[in-house]
């Protein structure tokens, strides 16, 4: 895992990072009737799989990972709560 | 390096820029251009910023480390040798930042290991009348380098060992531990470090055992003294003790 293209565990993470966002952002882009919450709903889902594949050390708590999943868990909510109320 | 009243590294100037720009670029995309496009790529500049932000500034590579530590197993070796070590050693919670482990000389003395603490820190040093060795072991780097957390007690040993020997390390696959009592077990898979250092082997136990030791000492801020070692499927258990009336 390490040491691939000669890049360490950590910089492998922010490159693996930033394709997986760039590949959501290109590929949602291409349909135009996508709405913001499909986007964070998917950057919640690379983040959460990019950091579960490199285990990056972090300064202090994932103040990133705990802000996507509790957007992901509100999106899911408000949708629930559309089709409760049709 | 940026300064904002501290030194920025490059990871946090980076990730500050790009988070920077992502935000006020998002709400101006999403109020102004009205674009779905454009916001969701300002709100990946903040994420990706801010992750680049808390990414620490770049640790020693563990290949690196791997070698100095296994080149300082030779000196300990030494050591054990020339003083005829052969009991086992118990971990000390550091003194001025680093695990030492204490090996009496006396067969069988092992409650002089819970009275080390106050020793006088020479090579040779001595409790209750009794001479003992005092070794800086190579996990007592390690754990000063890492400074795993040690607020939670016994609940964090776990997951200090799995952060200093699995993500810093990257000394074996996998860790758990088990209280028991008075008796902490640590179960090593996996282990990617092997030393042919007899002494160091049968007194400090194998080096991931060794660093477990220096961990556990850490984060209980008790001595703890190895107890047994042995092997299990694909890895290693070792058993530590700590003193009694405090498990």
């Amino acid at each position: 895992m390490r040491c691939l293209l000669g890049l360490d565990k950590h910089k492998l993470y922010v490159v693996s990072l930033a394709a997986a966002l760039m590949v959501v952002v290109v590929w949602l882009s291409l349909f135009p009737g996508t709405t913001l919450d499909v986007y964070v709903s998917l950057f919640a889902a690379c983040y959460i799989a990019v950091s579960a594949l490199f285990r990056p050390r972090r300064r202090g708590f994932d103040v990133v990972g705990a802000a996507l999943v509790l957007s992901f868990c509100y999106i899911v909510a408000v949708k629930v709560m559309e089709i409760l109320v049709k | 390096m940026v300064s904002l009243g501290r030194i920025l590294d490059r990871y946090q100037s980076v990730g500050l820029g790009l988070a920077v720009f992502g935000a006020p670029f998002a709400v101006y995309s999403f109020l102004v251009l009205l674009s779905v496009p454009l916001t969701a790529l300002g709100l990946a500049c903040v994420v990706l910023g801010v992750s680049i932000t808390m990414v620490p500034e770049s640790p020693v590579p563990s290949d690196t480390i791997r070698a100095m530590v296994e080149a300082s197993c030779v000196g300990v070796e030494a050591v054990l040798e020339e003083f005829n070590a052969r009991e086992r050693a118990a971990y000390l919670p550091p003194r001025d930042g680093r695990v030492v482990a204490y090996i009496p000389f006396k067969a069988g003395d092992y409650s002089s290991s819970w009275r080390a603490q106050d020793a006088p820190l020479r090579v040779v040093t001595e409790v209750g009348g009794e001479p003992a060795l005092m070794v800086f072991p190579p996990g007592s780097e390690i754990v000063r380098l890492a400074q795993p957390e040690r607020e939670g007690g016994e609940s964090d040993v776990e997951g200090a060992l799995e952060y200093v020997l699995v993500d810093f390390l990257e000394a074996v696959e996998s860790v758990k531990s088990l209280s028991v009592g008075e008796r902490v077990v640590v179960e090593i898979r996996k282990p990617r470090i092997v030393t042919e250092f007899p002494r160091f082997n049968a007194v400090l136990g194998s080096l991931p055992t060794s660093v477990s030791g220096c961990v556990v000492a850490h984060v209980l801020g008790k001595p703890v003294r190895l107890v047994e070692e042995h092997s299990i499927d694909g890895g290693v258990s070792a058993t530590f003790e700590v003193p009694p009336g405090s498990g």
